[in-house]
């Protein structure tokens, strides 16, 4: 095996550009019969890429920065060997996957699953390895119930979600990506009071170290609850729907697949749960089915052990509801309020955190918080 | 070749699959149509030629079918295959992709719907008891010959259709052309002797005649109709395959 995972040597290639100005009309095609004007058909060619050479070390990742049109994708299909280049050589010993577009061989009227199944195919999976991602795929796209019905009835996001689980499911010595891949471009809105503001500033700054690229901030007045910090975040939610994270709140986890789970539910809200050895302490939800029938407070004697984590994902509604509200005995807007609002319409549905929770308002929970992101870092 | 077709024969089998699936999918019949077809062909036919211009043959209706299913897989494999490049256009250029299993599958889909539709050819065989014989073992034969033959017409066409769209259109009218000069309504007995040459020139003829010898005429293939239409078929192949390696790395660029 060579140290190389790709040897690019002076590689060039142009496209002929031909250009047709005016569509002749048949008339004119008949009487001249040809099909194209010939004086008026140009025809140039571009140099896509002139000259390129490279290396690319096993074990190592290589990124081609350039403006619109310097020849990235065309660099990308020279490597995926879908174009031929006019001179040069490239060499790559491995199996490639080129993820340069996304669910190639989707076809509308077949299911999610058919899909699949060739798309993974398409990307060089043999069989076998698909039945045995199969699940994983369907779980990372968050479409376990929607997986045996046609694709044309997907929404963008969720055939998007599909084809991009297929994707980074192949496991290649050499991964090419273009940027259709360029995904996750997430927005987030802090909200924030009194003396804590400026920790939240300094922990995640312009956001760029944790990924996000629009990082938003409001400063809540007093101590007027959650409901109406949810408030200050209606123009940002711009009528979409919107996941509330409390900030003492500590998730192992990552949420993602429960944010799918939302986006795929036509309407109402949705909670996260956590099985808590004291669920007197906190807001217990009372289950059946999918859905949540009550939530009661620091209930005496609890009707299951789950608890109401601070993760809660609404949509647009419920700024309508948050206007509804009358403040509670301790003259705050209670989310407690909202969630039950969503029951009363029988639209309160739920998810059970896997990973550990906790919440840091008390000195217990702090504790007990900590210890958990000190077992996590330590790993 | 052959490495590719290995390489690449799930997502070959797949693709057949999804064809046939979606042929009939969200159709009440479904699968019926693919028996369906021919018969109504047939009754059509034999209504024309049997009772109107009274062609003077017995049971006009199982020569007819014997010709009938051989020449749609043909015909169905050659209009799906002229586009297929084209319309597989989501495929290629977008990933690492061999583009001649694009034009495989509607032979070999087209193909499964001829198998399909052998128990009724031989059904209509035995209800107007026309006797069917060993000469049966050489379907097998037939259908590799007629293989070669129409996947090559399909790789040149496709080729070709990548360069000049208009082959899409032109070829539903050569294919109908084709039929009529191809023995499979008439019986070459019926074309005058000085015809016949160019008749038997067009190995899909030489082809079509040996089926109607298996399995309307109880007799073997003509040895020498059979040696041309395989000589004829493996040169097709070979040609079609040729055009098509020589311009498949630029259907990229084209589609």
């Amino acid at each position: 095996m060579s140290a190389e995972a790709i040897l690019v040597e002076g590689v060039s290639k142009r496209f002929r550009v031909v250009t047709i100005p005016k569509q002749m009309t048949l008339k004119e095609a008949v009487v001249s019969l040809r099909l194209i004007r010939p004086s008026e058909k140009r025809e140039r060619f571009v140099n896509a890429i002139n000259d390129v050479s490279f290396a690319v070390a096993r074990g190592t990742t290589l990124g081609v920065i350039g403006r619109n049109g310097s020849g990235k994708t065309t660099l990308m299909r020279l490597l995926a060997g879908i174009y031929t280049p006019d001179s040069g050589s490239i060499r790559i010993p491995g199996e490639i996957a080129p993820l340069l577009s996304l669910g190639v061989g989707f076809h509308p009227d077949m299911t999610g699953r058919e899909n699949v199944k060739i798309n993974g195919l398409v990307l060089g999976m043999n069989p076998r390895q698909i039945e045995a991602r199969f699940d994983e795929i369907v779980e990372f796209a968050g479409l376990r119930e929607f997986i045996d019905i046609p694709v044309r009835t997907y929404s963008s996001g969720m055939h998007m979600r599909l084809t991009f689980a297929v994707a980074v499911s192949v496991d290649p010595d050499v991964l090419l990506l273009d940027e259709v891949l360029a995904v996750g471009d997430e927005a987030f809105m802090i909200v924030t009071g009194g003396a804590s503001a400026g920790d939240f500033l300094r922990l995640l700054g312009n956001g760029r170290e944790f990924g996000l690229k629009h990082l938003h901030y409001t400063y809540q007045e007093g101590e007027g609850g959650i409901a109406e910090a949810l408030k200050l975040c209606e123009h940002f939610a711009e009528e979409e729907r919107i996941v509330v994270m409390l900030g003492d709140n500590i998730v192992q986890d990552d949420i993602t697949p429960y944010v799918r789970k939302f986006e795929n539910q036509n309407s109402g809200a949705r909670v996260l749960l956590k099985e808590v050895p004291n669920p007197e302490r906190f807001g217990v939800a009372e289950l059946d089915g999918d859905r949540i029938v009550r939530i009661e407070e620091k209930p005496a004697r609890p009707k299951s052990s789950f608890a109401v984590t601070g993760i809660y994902m609404y949509d647009r509604r419920v700024f309508d509801l948050c206007r509804t509200l009358q403040p509670s005995a301790r003259g705050e807007l209670e989310i407690t309020d909202v969630n039950n609002q969503y029951i009363s319409q029988g639209d309160l549905y739920y998810d059970v955190l896997d990973g550990g929770w906790s919440d840091a308002g008390e000195f217990e929970s702090l504790f007990r918080a900590s210890e958990l992101v000190r077992a996590a870092s330590r790993l | 070749m052959v490495q590719v077709l290995y390489r690449y024969r799930w997502l070959l089998y797949e693709l057949v699959v999804r064809d046939l699936v979606l042929r009939y999918r969200g159709s009440a019949l479904g699968f019926v149509w693919t028996l369906l077809n021919p018969l109504l062909f047939m009754l059509v036919y034999t209504l024309v030629f049997s009772v109107y211009l009274r062609i003077g043959i017995a049971h006009y209706a199982v020569f007819l079918i014997a010709g009938l299913i051989p020449w749609q897989w043909f015909a169905s494999s050659v209009q799906a295959g002229t586009s297929s490049i084209v319309d597989g256009r989501m495929f290629v250029g977008k990933t690492v992709f061999a583009p001649i299993i694009l034009v495989l599958v509607p032979v070999l889909s087209n193909l499964v719907n001829l198998l399909l539709s052998l128990p009724i050819l031989v059904t209509i065989v035995l209800i107007f008891h026309v006797p069917l014989g060993w000469s049966i073992l050489v379907l097998p034969l037939l259908l590799v010959i007629q293989f070669l033959l129409t996947s090559g017409v399909a790789m040149f066409l496709a080729t070709m259709n990548v360069f000049f769209r208009d082959l899409q259109q032109l070829i539903a009218v050569v294919l109908l052309l084709l039929f009529y000069l191809t023995p499979v309504i008439y019986p070459l007995s019926t074309v005058p002797e000085g015809f016949r040459p160019y008749v038997l020139g067009n190995p899909l003829a030489a082809l079509i005649l040996s089926y109607q010898d298996i399995f309307y005429a109880d007799s073997f293939p003509n040895w020498r109709h059979l040696l041309y239409a395989l000589l004829a078929s493996v040169a097709l192949f070979y040609a079609g395959l040729a055009v098509f390696e020589r311009y498949k790395d630029a259907f990229a660029d084209y589609v």
